[in-house]
């Protein structure tokens, strides 16, 4: 491994120690004051019964948000300097590039891609709840479809990345 | 008629004083609210439990706590027949004082800050009406039931006593006025509402809604005041 | 609330009480609002073309220096990614920005921290700008 790719290695474990850092410092504030329903068995009981309690997943809908938003932000700042060696030590960043087609790399695309799919489409819901004036059922409708577009094409986009590795 | 059963439930309740008891196994009338359950505690198990409750309907917004981690007016809660444990927490975002008792003067802070009562203005017809059939209405009514309870503020998830958030029920409130012909204060109270501790701060979680005991809707509000922010109030 | 009571002599602040402490209206926010949503709808496009286009389209080992010459051989690739750049440094940062407003209570930690997001970000924006200046000539 040269230098310029365990420099990179480092530095992504960086952003995921922050990005997980980050996931701690929610769920630590969402336990104290977060307001929500536990969560608990009695929790899938009770959604089912009452169409109250489902507007819990707005509630959740927001904490992934946050979450995702953050995560690709923090990679986003990584991004952006593994970028920059192109234009100053073009050597560097080809050596470094090598390391996005490594398997370990194209499973963390992966899951930056569905980060990326849930934060746009969940971003995409918020315009439309206050374009259209949404209640609680309508964003959750939503919400759904936004979860569903995540899913296909982030399984999808996951398939075509992961291909060469089983070619 | 209430009726003894052999049933028991499994309560958890939040304690101050790390000394006292946290779990009792209380047993069931039918139908049991969430109240029955505290006032049996306190007679039976342990009468250092503390909790607040007045008028027992519904009306004056003192008995709200937190039921799984979901705010509800203790009174009116029931516990459904196959439900064998429940927990029990004070409010969420204000100070504990002690047990399930919180302390409501930073709710109540909120409240004031965006002047919650009409500040009438000049030269009105006495007495001044407002239409039930006016569009005014449609607006104002669905809003006007606030107990102050709380359950909104805790369910929000943002609001609470370290923020600068107004909270759901003050913004619902503000709105209303906002709404009002025959308030003054309209103008003042959309910029308190559209600064930093306002509807920018609200993310979207809909808790307040679908908690509120009477049905009021503050996050229509507050979606209402983002668009009367861009589009100039109703007048 | 530690926030000291303070009125602001003469103006008109709705439910001022001498016992309530009236806080500091800030500016920034319907520039917040619309910044966010803006860059936003402008990134969905933008940032989901970029991964098209650099993983699905292409495979990603096959985007290295030379894949990315040819892309900024075209001005409508270089005006693209310094959309996406801007936007998303926008977007990016004024999220954190409301994150640690929402995480951090202590108000002297909390500006820290901003201003430490606020110079991170505009450094690496420059740093970006940079790459694509450079990438003209």
């Amino acid at each position: 491994m040269t230098l310029a790719q365990a420099l990179f290695v480092v530095a992504l474990a960086g952003v995921l120690v922050a990005v997980v850092g980050f996931g701690f410092v929610m769920v630590s504030a969402a336990a104290r004051s977060g307001g929500g329903s536990y969560l608990s068995t009695g929790l899938l009981r009770r959604l089912q019964r009452s169409p109250e309690e489902r507007a819990e997943f707005n509630r959740w809908a927001f904490y992934a948000h946050r979450f995702t938003g953050f995560a690709v932000f923090a990679f986003l700042c990584l991004h952006i300097v593994d970028i920059s060696l192109y234009t100053f030590a073009p050597g560097a960043f080809d050596e470094v590039h090598v390391l996005y087609g490594w398997t370990s790399m194209r499973i963390f695309e992966c899951g930056l891609l569905f980060a990326i799919l849930f934060h746009t489409f969940n971003g995409l819901r918020i315009l439309a709840i206050d374009f259209a004036d949404l209640g609680s059922r309508a964003s959750r409708g939503l919400l759904t479809g936004a979860v569903v577009l995540t899913v296909l094409l982030g399984l999808g986009g996951s398939a075509v990345i992961m291909a060469p590795v089983f070619a | 008629m209430t009726e003894p059963s052999s049933k028991k439930i499994r309560v958890t309740v939040s304690r101050s004083d790390p000394g006292t008891e946290r779990t009792f196994l209380v047993e069931r009338i039918e139908p049991m609210m969430v109240l029955d359950l505290l006032i049996a505690i306190q007679r039976e198990h342990d009468p250092s439990i503390g909790f607040r409750y007045s008028c027992r309907v519904a009306m004056c917004g003192t008995c709200t706590l937190r039921m799984d981690g979901r705010a509800i007016l203790a009174c009116q809660t029931p516990l459904e027949p196959d439900r064998d444990k429940v927990r029990l927490d004070p409010l969420a975002g204000l100070p504990v004082v002690r047990d399930l008792v919180v302390d409501m003067k930073p709710f109540f802070e909120e409240w004031a800050r965006v002047k919650p009562y009409l500040e009438p203005v000049e030269g009105l017809d006495e007495p001044a009406r407002i239409r039930p059939d006016s569009p005014e209405r449609q607006i104002i009514d669905p809003s006007l039931d606030c107990i102050t309870c709380g359950a909104c503020y805790s369910s929000c998830g943002i609001a609470d006593h370290k923020r600068d958030f107004l909270g759901p029920a003050a913004l619902n409130r503000a709105m209303l006025l906002i709404a009002d012909s025959r308030d003054a204060a309209g103008a003042e109270r959309l910029d308190a509402v559209t600064a930093s501790d306002g509807v920018d701060r609200c993310h979207y979680i809909y808790g307040c809604s679908a908690v509120c005991p009477k049905g009021l809707d503050p996050a229509a509000a507050i979606r209402r005041l983002r668009r009367w922010r861009l589009e100039g109030r109703p007048r | 609330m530690s926030t000291p009571t303070r009125h602001r002599g003469g103006e008109f602040r709705p439910g001022d009480r001498s016992d309530v402490p009236v806080r500091p209206s800030g500016g920034g926010r319907l520039f917040y609002y619309v910044t966010v949503r803006v860059t936003g709808l402008i990134l969905a496009v933008l940032v989901l073309g970029h991964f098209a286009v650099t993983h699905i389209t292409t495979d990603v080992a096959e985007t290295g220096s030379d894949f990315i010459a040819r892309r900024w051989g075209s001005a409508l690739w270089l005006l693209w990614d310094w959309a996406m750049l801007t936007a998303a440094m926008l977007h990016g940062a004024a999220g954190v920005w409301i994150a640690i407003e929402d995480y951090t209570p202590d108000p002297e930690k909390r500006r820290r921290r901003q201003r430490l997001l606020v110079s991170a970000s505009t450094l690496l924006f420059v740093l970006g700008l940079i790459v694509i200046v450079a990438a003209i000539f």
